[in-house]
């Protein structure tokens, strides 16, 4: 067990390429790329919290754990997080190895470990070095946004089906604009207020005072922001970013809204949500507007505990997307406030940003 | 008055174990031959997941308490290592006198 080099990405590309089919990078190069970026080229350098590899007796790159740190702030002080990432071991070498590589980071210098997309493998392992779950943060929402067509897509499998939906497609988009227009969960309105371009340094000057009453928040004043939304600008799988500054009909700044969207429509994923508590209705109106305008069914995200009853008063429904959110730390009171609602810790704080 | 138990003999250890990881990791493969020395990491048998499971089986069955330390291949590699690494733990546990073997269902 050792800390990962730059020598050992093309050893971690076909580790990788041996252990996980889906890549969103169409060569090994750019996947080296990428890795070097995220694991050597992020902005928060810290020695002590470094990738682990593992070498087998042949000097082989047989395992690896992708950890990037993550400076958050708890009570106004300084936080050290790091996120886990990328467990993999070859396949002829798993059983103690993966226990190794997550034990070695569960105990390292850091405040807190997090890691947001684990499978039921991954928790099982982590619980079992005495880590925990968030449940709630492992709850995901969608709102549907044009009810016909989404159920539609839901519901139709096979080619028979598809052919049909495709022939219903005017009838459901008739049945979907009606609906916009009639009181009700599907009503799309015209939010007061305004949104505008949303930027990074806005982002970072404004979080304190929107995030304010959360005991845990991330820092985003160290300028690390801007690579962040570069990096999170490349994931692809749930098509481009968008993101909106939302202000209410004063012109003060009442919060943003990041998401992903694909052009042709679909299911939206939301990457983060910010709005003090008396703003999150507006900051959810436009973006059920923006979603809507862009032609999305639906729009889903992560449970973020202080958004909960706004998300439900506006009709989301809330359940399982397979992922689990891990929490560890030695200290009590950083467990107490992620598990008790007290965290601002959003999509862009974890892993699921990131795109191999 | 306190039940009479003893302490499991080594090779009791080694064929509850091999019962439990034919039962539970090699039920898609019979044929699959399991001698005492032959490893059990790293050859397909037993994963990350697999791991944990035989850890509790263990100390369920031959109610004793693993550590974190002590999960390791010379005490999990194999089936005799099993043996050797449980019958040791047993024994430690004040020759046995604690140590109650559970019947498998």
């Amino acid at each position: 067990m050792r800390p990962l080099l730059g020598e050992d990405l093309p050893d971690v590309v076909a580790l990788r390429q041996q252990v996980f089919r889906f890549s969103e990078r169409d060569s090994p190069d750019r996947l080296a790329h990428y890795l070097e970026q995220i694991f050597f080229r992020h902005p928060w350098a810290d020695e002590e919290l470094t990738s682990l590899v593992y070498e087998d007796e042949r000097g082989r790159v047989a395992g690896f754990l992708g950890i990037i740190p993550r400076p958050l702030r708890f009570q106004g002080e300084p936080v050290r997080a790091a996120v886990a990432t990328q467990l993999m071991v070859a396949p002829e070498r798993r059983g103690l190895v993966g226990r190794r590589l997550m034990r070695t980071f569960l105990t390292g210098p850091q405040d807190l470990s997090l890691s947001d997309t684990a499978n039921e493998v991954g928790r099982r392992l982590w619980e079992s070095l005495g880590g925990s779950v968030s449940l709630i943060h492992s709850l995901a929402w969608t709102r549907t946004l044009r009810p016909c067509r989404h159920l539609a897509a839901r519901f139709a499998r096979g080619p028979v089906l598809r052919a049909g939906l495709f022939a219903a497609r005017p009838l459901c988009a008739a049945a979907d604009a009606l609906a916009a227009r009639l009181p009700g969960s599907f009503t799309q309105d015209v939010p007061p207020g305004a949104i505008e371009a949303l930027d990074a340094d806005t982002m970072a000057a404004r979080l304190p005072q929107l995030a304010g009453s959360s005991a845990l928040r991330p820092e985003y004043e160290d300028g690390s922001l801007t690579w962040l939304l570069a990096q999170a600008a490349e994931k692809r799988q749930f098509g481009e970013l968008q993101g909106a500054l939302v202000r209410d009909a004063a012109g003060e700044v009442a919060g943003w809204f990041l998401y992903y969207c694909h052009t042709g429509g679909g299911l939206g994923e939301v990457l983060q949500l910010a709005a003090r508590r008396s703003t999150q209705t507006l900051v959810l109106r436009h973006l059920w507007r923006d979603a809507w305008r862009r032609g999305l069914t639906a729009i889903a995200g992560r449970v973020e505990p202080a958004f909960v009853d706004e998300l439900a008063a506006h009709g989301s429904r809330f359940g399982r997307d397979g992922l689990w959110m891990l929490i560890h730390s030695p200290r009590v009171e950083l467990l107490q406030a992620i598990t008790g609602g007290d965290a601002f810790l959003s999509r862009l704080e974890g892993e699921w940003w990131l795109s191999f | 008055m306190s039940e009479q138990t003893t302490a499991p003999a080594q090779s009791e250890i080694v064929d509850r174990t091999r019962a439990y990881v034919r039962e539970n990791f090699l039920y898609m493969r019979p044929d699959w031959k399991l001698g005492d020395e032959d490893p059990l990491l790293g050859t397909g048998v037993i994963d990350s997941i697999g791991v944990i499971e035989l850890v509790e089986f263990l100390q369920d069955a031959f109610r004793l308490a693993i550590v974190e330390d002590e999960i390791t291949e010379q005490n999990l590699g194999s089936l005799a290592a099993i043996g050797r690494f449980v019958h040791q733990k047993c024994h430690a546990n004040g020759s046995g006198a604690s140590v109650r073997p559970r019947q498998l269902a």
